[in-house]
Order: C-alpha cells, then sequence, then structure tokens
C-alpha cells in the first residue's frame, strides 16, 4: 500500500533527453549545456546593463510609493541563498547548515545570510560515515561547533573525527584534537552543548559485524577542544539501533533517543553526564507505539517531550524527568508546535488548500493557538497570518521568546518558499524572505 | 579505431575519468540515471530541479571521484553525493524559474489531493527522514543498498524507515479517513 502511495504521488518519467544533456555536459565540462545562442556576449552584457537600470527604477518606484501612500513596504531582497535556517536564537540572529559542510549565519532576522564555515573544513566525507543532521550544534549568537570526519589528518593516522568550535559567531575556528577511531562504519556523529564549555559528542559504532553497534560517548569541558571518553556499551543494548538524538538538560542530566522503530520504544536518561544509562517509558501505559522527539528542558527540572503515535502526545516534567504527565494540543496532529519555555507555547493547525476543490478538502483549522500554562489551556490567536500565506502551506513556527517567532511555508509543489516574523506574539507578521 | 566505451569495464571508465574523460564519466553514471532523477525528483518535487540537481552532483562526483575506494560500488555512492545536493537545494530554495511540471492536472481531484497529501507530509520531515523514504518505498531499494548510500548497516537504515514511516502515519491516515 505505501509503495502504491509513494508511486503514485511521485511518479514521474525521466525527460526526454535528460541523460544526453548530461552527458554533452561533461563532455563540454562545463556545467550546463547551451541549447540556443541567440544573444551575442555584447548582447548579452547590454541586457544584463538594462536589465539592472529597471531593478534599480522598480526599487525607486516602490520606495517613493510607499513614503506617498503610506503603504506595507514591499518585501525587501534578500543576500545570500539561505531561506529557512536551522536553528534561530535570537529574534535577530540564528544559523544554517546548508549542506553538510557549510555553515551560515544571519543577524538580521534571516533576511541575509553570510557563510560562516571553517576554511579548513573539508568538503568530504569518507563513503562509510552516515551523514547526519546533528553533526552541527548551534548553542546561541556566538557559540557553534561543527565535526569534521576524515582519514590521517594532521594529527591522526587512519579515520578520525575533530570538532570545529567558534566562540565569535564564525569569525574563527579553532580545531580541537581528533579523535582516532577503530570501526570503519556507521559513525553517524551528534553533538550536543548545555554551555559555551561543556558538551557531547555521540557516535555509534556499527561495524559489519556488530549488527546490534553499540554507543561511544565523549564529553568536553573546555568547549570541544578535548575530548574524554565516558561511555561505551553502557546503554541497554536491547535499545541500542544507532542513535537518533541526544541532549542534557545539565552536566548531569540527559537523554538519548535510540534510533530504533516504533516497538517498545524508550528513552535512555543518564543522572552522571552520560557514564550509565537507563531505559525509561514517559508514555502512558495504555499508548499505541511510537517514535519520540529529543526531550526539550528549559531548567534543571523542566521540560517536555512529544512522542508520535496515532496522533502527537506532548508530555512534560517539572522534577526533571523522574514523572511526565500528558497535555493537550489543540488539535490532533498540528502542522508545528512550538514552545518559547515551559509555559508559553504556539501551535498550528491545518490550512485548508484553495487549488483544490472544497469537496477534497479535509477539515482545516487555519489557526493558530496559544498557550501560557504548558498546554493545559490553549486559545485561539487573533493573527493576520493567512494575509501572507493564502496559497502556502505553513510548514512550521518557532518563538524564540514570548514575543518574537519566525514560520516557514511553502506553496503547494513545493517550489516557493516563505520566511516570516512576528514581534507581538504572533498577531502580526511580515515577510522577511522569499523565494 | 578505440574501444568503445560501452565495452570497457567499470574500473577502466573510472581511470579515464580520473584523468578528464567526461565521455568515460557519463557512462559510469548512465546506468544509475534513472534511479538518480527518482530520487532527486521525490525529494525535490519538480522535474527541472531534479535534472539540475543530478547534474550538479554528477560534477561534484567527477571531481571527487579519488574518494570511491576500490571495489566500492558506484551507486550508492552517487546517490549519497545526490542526497547532498537535494539538501542543499531544498534548504536555500534554489530553485529554477522553469515552472514545475504539474502532471497530476490530468488526474482525478482526489488523486491529486492523495499524492499533494503525500508531498506536503513529506516536505515536513527532516531530509534524512525524507531521503530514507523515498530510497525505500520510490526507487524500491532494498536496505541493504539503503544502508550503502547513508553509510550504515542494514539493520539501521531498516530502523530509520520505520521511524519515518511513523512520522508520516498519522497524516496519511487522517487522508485516507476522508476519502
Amino acid at each position: 500500500m505505501i509503495f502504491d502511495q509513494f508511486h503514485a504521488a511521485l511518479n514521474v518519467p525521466v525527460p526526454s533527453g535528460a541523460f544526453d544533456r548530461l552527458r554533452a555536459a561533461l563532455v563540454e565540462a562545463e556545467p550546463r549545456p547551451r541549447r540556443r545562442r541567440w544573444l551575442t556576449p555584447r548582447l548579452q552584457r547590454a541586457a544584463q546593463l538594462v536589465l539592472a537600470i529597471l531593478v534599480l527604477l522598480a526599487l525607486a518606484a516602490a520606495i517613493i510609493g510607499t513614503l506617498v501612500a503610506g503603504h506595507r513596504p514591499p518585501i525587501p531582497p534578500h543576500g545570500g541563498p539561505v531561506t529557512i535556517p536551522t536553528r534561530m536564537v535570537s529574534p535577530t540572529t540564528g544559523w544554517a547548515e546548508v549542506a553538510l559542510s557549510e555553515i551560515w549565519r544571519t543577524t538580521d532576522a534571516g533576511a541575509n545570510w553570510t557563510e560562516v564555515d571553517p576554511p579548513s573544513l573539508p568538503d568530504r566525507r569518507p563513503q562509510f560515515w552516515g551523514p547526519s543532521e546533528d553533526a552541527a550544534f548551534f548553542l546561541d549568537a556566538r557559540h557553534a561547533w561543527v565535526v569534521e570526519t576524515g582519514m590521517n589528518g594532521p594529527g591522526a593516522s587512519g579515520l578520525y573525527v575533530s570538532v570545529f568550535a567558534t566562540d565569535d559567531g564564525g569569525r574563527h575556528w579553532g580545531k580541537g584534537q581528533p579523535i582516532t577511531l577503530d570501526s570503519p562504519s556507521g559513525m553517524s556523529p551528534v553533538l550536543y552543548f548545555i554551555d559555551a564549555r561543556h558538551g557531547w559528542l555521540l557516535m555509534s559504532d556499527t561495524n559489519q559485524d556488530d549488527i546490534e553497534g553499540s554507543p561511544i560517548l565523549y564529553a568536553t569541558s573546555d568547549g570541544g577542544l578535548n575530548w574524554r571518553l565516558i561511555s561505551t556499551r553502557s546503554a541497554p543494548l536491547h535499545a541500542w539501533c544507532g542513535p537518533a538524538s541526544i541532549m542534557f538538560a545539565t552536566v548531569d542530566l540527559g537523554w538519548l533517543v535510540p534510533g530504533c522503530g516504533e516497538s517498545n520504544p524508550v528513552l535512555l536518561v543518564t543522572r552522571d553526564g552520560g557514564v550509565t544509562w537507563r531505559a525509561q517509558r514517559p508514555q502512558p501505559t495504555a499508548t499505541p507505539d511510537g517514535v519520540f522527539d529529543a526531550p526539550v528542558f528549559f531548567s534543571p527540572t523542566d521540560g517536555m517531550v512529544f512522542f508520535h503515535t496515532l496522533q502527537l502526545l506532548l508530555l512534560v516534567t517539572s522534577d526533571g524527568g523522574l514523572t511526565w504527565s500528558p497535555r493537550s494540543l489543540p488539535v490532533i496532529n498540528p502542522m508545528s508546535v512550538s514552545f518559547a519555555d515551559a509555559t508559553r507555547g504556539w501551535a498550528i493547525g491545518t490550512h485548508v488548500r484553495k487549488s483544490l476543490p472544497d469537496s477534497v478538502n479535509p477539515p482545516a483549522d487555519e489557526s493558530l493557538y496559544h498557550t501560557d500554562d504548558g498546554g493545559l489551556s490553549w486559545a485561539v490567536v487573533p493573527t493576520d497570518l493567512r494575509q501572507w500565506t493564502q496559497d502556502y502551506f505553513v510548514d512550521a513556527v518557532d518563538f524564540v521568546d514570548q514575543k518574537n517567532g519566525f514560520a516557514s511555508a511553502s506553496d503547494p509543489p513545493g517550489q516557493k518558499l516563505l520566511w516570516l516574523k512576528t514581534s507581538d506574539g504572533g498577531r502580526t507578521w511580515a515577510v522577511v524572505r522569499t523565494t | 579505431m578505440g574501444q568503445m566505451l560501452f565495452d570497457r569495464s567499470e574500473s577502466e571508465l573510472i581511470g579515464l575519468a580520473r584523468k578528464g574523460d567526461g565521455a568515460a564519466f557519463a557512462e559510469l553514471i548512465r546506468p544509475h540515471y534513472a534511479a538518480a532523477f527518482r530520487m532527486a525528483y521525490g525529494m525535490l518535487h519538480d522535474s527541472q530541479e531534479a535534472e539540475d540537481a543530478v547534474q550538479d552532483a554528477a560534477f561534484t562526483a567527477w571531481k571527487k571521484l579519488g574518494n570511491l575506494h576500490a571495489e566500492s560500488p558506484m551507486r550508492p555512492w552517487f546517490l549519497a553525493i545526490l542526497a547532498n545536493r537535494c539538501r542543499y537545494v531544498s534548504k536555500t530554495g534554489s530553485r529554477s524559474v522553469v515552472s514545475a511540471e504539474i502532471r497530476e492536472v490530468q488526474a482525478p481531484a482526489i488523486d491529486i489531493a492523495a499524492g499533494l497529501d503525500l508531498r506536503r507530509a513529506l516536505g515536513r520531515l527532516g531530509h534524512d527522514e525524507r531521503l530514507v523514504l523515498v530510497l525505500r518505498y520510490y526507487l524500491d531499494m532494498p536496505y541493504e543498498e539503503i544502508a550503502g548510500t547513508l553509510g550504515v548497516t542494514p539493520k539501521a537504515a531498516r530502523t530509520r524507515v520505520e521511524r519515518a514511516v511513523h512520522r508520516l502515519r498519522p497524516i496519511l491516515q487522517v487522508r485516507e479517513a476522508l476519502i
């Protein structure tokens, strides 16, 4: 059934001549074959100059129109390629890991981006290293880390892992001592830091003969320059299938989500900084199987975790994860939920697709919801968000504090992206960036 | 006359490609092109963007052909590079100005909605989750080959697919209940 669904939804033939165009490009060693050339270089330069003049005139007209008529200003032009950040850490600053070795940063809420990855970070991975979306970690506006994996690097023979660290927003990077590894496969490094000095590097030692694999956990207390091995094979093996994610609430209290399937899902918890781990089942006893996201902690005691089962469940704790309680969500399966702290959160429902007939649209809930009691109750937020997203789906909302938040939206074919910002808790929004 | 390229072994083609022979590298890619295009389309949902992504990935792979280890299969290595390229495209919104092929306009409204629902659901997932689903259920890849593309064990590949399916399930169940 699911195979059929995927084939029906995605099935499209290879365009006629596509491989021949690729072959021609490779033979000519050009990025794109020239199909037809009707503009001479001189005419091309003239056309570019005319286009530039027209763009300037259009901008000038927009600005004058704004001053005269008092209309909402046009969507500003953008710089840098990134539209959707990996993580916003403040109302203005955010980071993006665009490819496995490209780190970008914004200081104007995503309108413009600057590439800040370590200059010496190689743009390659050995074949047998699993790429990981957690191989970079962004703590705040200044501190970030990114993992390098390689072979026979400076100071390391064989396979190694090094961590690059910055404390000035990516202007300068320091490289930590390399960690040499024995296993040739499946390392999938995952990083997590709780402050500028204390962090953890988790890898899964899954060589070809050891199907179960085992966790390897390193810790640092100097910001990533030096790492010490603190745990191997100590996680309950029945719960270990490679890491999905790891997080720490304090230097002692941490959580690990095993990468197992949905059967008998658990969280692994440590209360000694990662030396020993035990399995915990926060979900209610009668809950069907599902998968956990990584917990989020706002203090040593207050945290929450989402559990994906037949519907999305929210579980909260106020005693450092000793006990967990379910909380309600405003809709069964919201498109996105974001908490700025332990009490203030937002959720957005499913939007109506105006391009489809009413008869095939599911029951829609276009509302933006807000809670200020940790999910005990939710209320609709009067918002103008739909003014900007009429032909788009809102994919996610992300609030960095009680007033400032962001939303990302895309059109049905997934071609156009919107990045929006609010500074009044979601009541009014403005487009920061579009493609 | 020299031996035709299609008569040469893969190792011979790799040798030629490393010396700068673009035609030889194209022959290395040829048997994998259809799968690569389908994977890129599954990730980007646009034919033009998929073709561009495959082309860009091919040039990247050609430059990095030295990283392909001896005796290692070509396809998972190339698809891993393509996956990285697709991730870059989807993250930056670097889209072609050419309009997407809306092939589903001739299909019944329910099929249009179902297809859009699945694509929307895929869009909610992270890149890695979306990738394993496309590899498994659109390219019909066995777990062993998915593992080679991701650089993990077959068991880890299977569990990643299971987790990603579970993320999709609530949305697909809502859709099925309404039809």
